[in-house]
């Protein structure tokens, strides 16, 4: 009984500290990118077996959509610093 | 693949539209369990649940702000105002806030609230940990309020979760619709 209320308290102190990844917050856009390629495509496609392959398609475009913003971004930045 | 609405129409009893979007809405991807698309919906579903209970992981469960309760978790009550000493003919504003304001204050509640009961539960938890637990010993809150990326970054997660329900819920009421008018 004890450990399931210390299981329950280790389980909920999940949920009340943000978890300690500072400086490596852009790892947090992986599943966030997979979720809504999952979701995306499982509207899109016709027969679920195709949802796999798709969604690593869009997943993957999303990522290099991410890359090319964030390099334009850095672009703007470097020529508004010279 | 473009999508296609006949390609959906499958043997299973019709359920009006309206009640499609209220199922999807009470738990995500029920829409499309409700319509025979079970695979479609556990895989919908589960996903939108995990993308919003990582958003709680991240941050913690004070990342979801309440309309009408501000940090420490009381309740905002309606605008009060009270005659202003220095021109009798003024009303000066002394608390309060009206639910527009809000919201106005809050907008991503909107999205978030998108995913259903989740949501209200995860507000209500995020309201009892913005408590103290002793507020004669202490008035530290259950939880603390996460800052800068790790409140942005989950704020995100939620809000996509909630957009992404709306989509989903979208999509199946407009299949029911089709079914039932027979496209």
């Amino acid at each position: 009984m004890n450990a399931a209320i210390s299981l329950a308290y280790g389980l909920g102190d999940l949920f009340v500290k943000p978890i300690p990844i500072w400086g490596q917050v852009w790892i947090l856009l992986l599943p966030l990118c997979l979720g809504v390629a999952i979701v995306y495509k499982a509207i899109r496609v016709r027969e679920m077996r195709q949802l796999p392959k798709a969604a690593i398609g869009v997943f993957f475009w999303i990522l290099l959509g991410m890359i090319g913003a964030a390099a334009a971004l850095l672009l703007i930045v470097w020529l508004a610093g010279r | 693949m473009a999508w296609s609405a006949e390609a959906y129409v499958e043997k299973s009893p019709a359920v009006p539209a309206p009640l499609i979007a209220l199922a999807g809405w009470v738990l995500p991807g029920a829409g499309y369990w409700l319509l025979g698309q079970k695979s479609r919906a556990l895989v919908v579903g589960i996903t939108i649940i995990c993308i919003w209970i990582m958003g709680l992981l991240i941050g913690g469960v004070r990342v979801i702000e309440v309309p009408k309760f501000n940090d420490q978790g009381q309740y905002i009550g309606p605008p009060e105002f009270r005659v202003n000493p220095a021109n009798r003919q003024q009303a000066m504003r002394v608390g309060g806030a009206t639910l527009i304001e809000e919201l106005r204050d809050k907008p991503w509640s909107i999205a978030q609230v998108m995913i259903g009961p989740v949501a209200v539960v995860s507000g209500g938890l995020s309201i009892y940990a913005a408590r103290p637990a002793d507020p004669a010993i202490s008035s530290e809150p259950r939880a603390p309020i996460p800052h800068a990326r790790m409140w942005e970054i989950p704020v995100l997660y939620t809000a996509v979760a909630g957009m992404l329900n709306l989509i989903v819920l979208i999509d199946a009421a407009h299949r029911a619709r089709h079914r039932e008018s027979g496209v």
